[in-house]
């Protein structure tokens, strides 16, 4: 600490200083308010990174040590059952790690919203401390830019490092193991892109609802659902973010539904092209048979997305993410003018 | 009409919310540059809306606020707000604090101003630690470091015992005369600011009751005792009678009979005070007081 505050009496290099620091004062101040949320920001993806790749060597060490066995998981041989248990227990141990992981990042961005809306700005302006800066050389909009700007960068830094982590220990694993599928919600939501984009998401939501609401817990029960509703909002449309294919098969042909896909609708198809829910004929019904004939069903339909859609699916999300992102802070500097000029 | 720190046209502040309406109505005056004026009232009067209004904080619901003849954002640089409740990080030292203070004001940052101000604070110490009295003394080094043309306090001195109000007075003052910077402190209580003070402007129920140098308003007016009879043609402030006797504060229009009644020049508190008791006495503003078109002339 003592090493920054040295502001030096001699006017020459105080003239240098000053405009050196003209761009990043604010931002300076916004970093010692914040010094421990955002060091905790900073260690946690180097914990969490050191975590997964110590989980995923040590499971590796237990792959290599059950093959040196000579046991099998498929084909039960007299004298494995111990070690085929003990090898399954350790596998479930790693599903278990990323679930963890999984379910940490998904509960980021909640955390980043409720930092945000709470200590950054609503706190701010529930004490009255806001006043402190904007009486200072700096307009409420530069104060706003660097509440915005240190987090910003921060949680960039960090949730692109956690998420590409959490993305290499699922491809990692997706090989050694029946791991979790792409598509489930703590590991979709842990890879790629779209963690950074919840997280970016949420530290503007956040700080639009502290904007608007000024006290700290009003604002981050606010934020805290619409984080909610923003994962259930998404968790029910991710699947029309991107066209599916379709597979058509006729009716007791052999079929063989893609590895690796997300099935995301199936029913009947009829000579016209007509869709038709497949409770339309089921075929257990006695009648199953004739029930195809009077309906001119012709074939039967799987909408799905393969694992290639990860990426075009993740994009979306993402660019849907960061637009309303882009929004809410658009909003925020709105209300701020509107309220102090 | 040049040098004006502060000149309101019109202003008015209206607060959203049950219960609450106008803070602030209707406020035309105007402050000269190099002034030390005191800005008094009773709680509730509209000061610290005044303050904030013109410190660029609020954007008012009606009228305009001129501050060093810009709009109060844009002379944000130039002027320097201490807050009723004396706003500080609590979580910073009174080093850090300071430093901050030279982060945000790079143009203006003197740090040895601020230095003398802050005195002997205990540097190291977190605001959150410091008693009522300190913070004062941190938030007006933190003001004063920045150097700014114009200060505005908001009861200023409320938190300090005697001796240090005494003390930490005498420092704005000295700063203030070294550089000839504008202050506006409010205050309810009266004491704290006669004699530091040569300017004066009361607001009452949102309105800017008097104005103008702290002479002029007192030599305008007379404390008036004598028989109960008409006081006519000088306007009544207040007027109270004992008995036989009356004694009635008056806007002198022309000379005062002396052969009636016994004149005095009344204090400043005298002055106020009544004021304060006759909410339906007209308002005053001397001619270095009234913006534009003048509201009321002497």
């Amino acid at each position: 600490m003592s090493a920054i505050i040295a502001p030096s009496s001699s006017p020459a290099p105080r003239a240098a200083a000053a405009s050196r620091n003209r761009l990043r004062g604010p931002e300076r101040v916004v970093v010692a308010q914040h010094r421990w949320a955002l060091w905790i920001m900073g260690v946690l993806p180097v914990l969490a990174t050191v975590s997964l790749v110590g989980a995923w060597l040590w499971t590796e060490h237990v792959l290599d040590a059950f093959a040196a066995t000579g046991c099998s998981v498929t084909h039960t041989t007299p004298g494995c059952d111990a070690t085929v248990n003990a090898y399954l227990d350790r596998q479930m141990w790693l599903r278990e790690v990323l679930d963890r992981a999984g379910l940490m990042m998904m509960v980021l961005p909640a955390l980043i919203g409720i930092f945000v809306a709470g200590p950054v700005i609503a706190r701010e302006l529930e004490s009255g401390t806001y006043r402190l800066a904007w009486t200072q050389s700096v307009t409420p909009a530069r104060w706003l830019a660097a509440k915005l700007a240190v987090p910003t960068v921060v949680t960039l830094a960090s949730v692109s490092v956690l998420s590409a982590a959490c993305t290499w220990a699922q491809g990692r694993a997706e090989g050694a193991y029946q791991g979790q599928e792409w598509h489930e919600r703590t590991a979709y939501g842990s890879m790629g892109t779209v963690p950074v984009g919840y997280a970016l998401c949420m530290l503007a939501l956040g700080a639009l609802a502290g904007l608007v609401l000024r006290r700290t817990l009003t604002a981050t029960v606010v934020t805290v659902i619409a984080y909610g509703t923003l994962v259930a909002a998404f968790n029910s449309a991710r699947n029309s973010l991107w066209p599916t294919l379709t597979d058509t098969f006729e009716q007791g042909s052999h079929y063989r539904f893609p590895d690796g896909a997300i099935n995301v609708g199936t029913g009947w198809l009829t000579d016209s092209g007509q869709r038709l829910p497949h409770s339309t004929c089921l075929e257990w019904a006695p009648d199953f048979k004739q029930c195809l004939t009077e309906k001119d069903i012709a074939l039967r339909y799987f909408d799905y997305h393969p694992a290639s859609h990860f990426w075009p699916l993740q994009l979306v999300e993402t660019g849907i993410l960061l637009a309303l992102a882009a929004l809410a802070v658009a909003l925020a500097f709105r209300v701020l003018r509107r309220h102090h000029g | 009409m040049t040098g004006a720190a502060i000149e309101a046209t019109g202003l008015g502040m209206k607060y959203r919310g049950r219960g609450r309406g106008w803070a602030l109505r209707d406020c035309s005056f105007r402050l000269p540059a190099g002034r030390v004026c005191a800005l008094v009232g009773p709680n509730g009067a509209g000061k610290s809306t005044l303050l904030a209004l013109a410190a660029g904080f609020l954007r008012p619901s009606e009228g305009t606020v001129r501050v060093l003849g810009s709009v109060p954002g844009q002379a944000r640089a130039r002027m320097a707000f201490v807050a009723q409740d004396k706003p500080l990080y609590p979580q910073l030292t009174v080093d850090a604090t300071l430093w901050a203070g030279a982060e945000l004001n790079p143009a203006t940052w003197d740090q040895e101003t601020a230095e003398r101000i802050a005195g002997d604070l205990p540097r190291d110490a977190r605001v959150r630690d410091l008693s009522g009295g300190q913070r004062t003394r941190l938030a007006l080094a933190l003001a004063l470091g920045k150097r700014p043309e114009l200060l505005l306090l908001d009861e200023p001195m409320a938190d300090l015992d005697p001796l240090s109000r005494h003390r930490l007075m005498g420092a704005l003052m000295a700063e203030a005369a070294e550089r000839s910077t504008t202050i506006v402190m409010s205050s309810h209580i009266l004491t704290e600011l006669e004699g530091v003070c040569d300017y004066l402007l009361l607001v009452d129920g949102g309105r800017v009751r008097l104005g103008g140098e702290t002479e002029d308003l007192l030599a305008a007016h007379t404390l008036l005792t004598g028989p109960v009879q008409d006081t006519a043609p000088h306007t009544v402030v207040e007027s109270r009678t004992a008995g036989r006797l009356q004694t009635a504060l008056v806007r002198r229009q022309g000379a005062v009979d002396t052969d009636v009644w016994e004149a005095a020049e009344p204090s400043l508190e005298e002055l106020l005070l009544a004021h304060l008791r006759s909410p339906e006495a007209p308002a005053l503003l001397t001619p270095s007081a009234a913006a534009g078109q003048a509201v009321a002339t002497v």
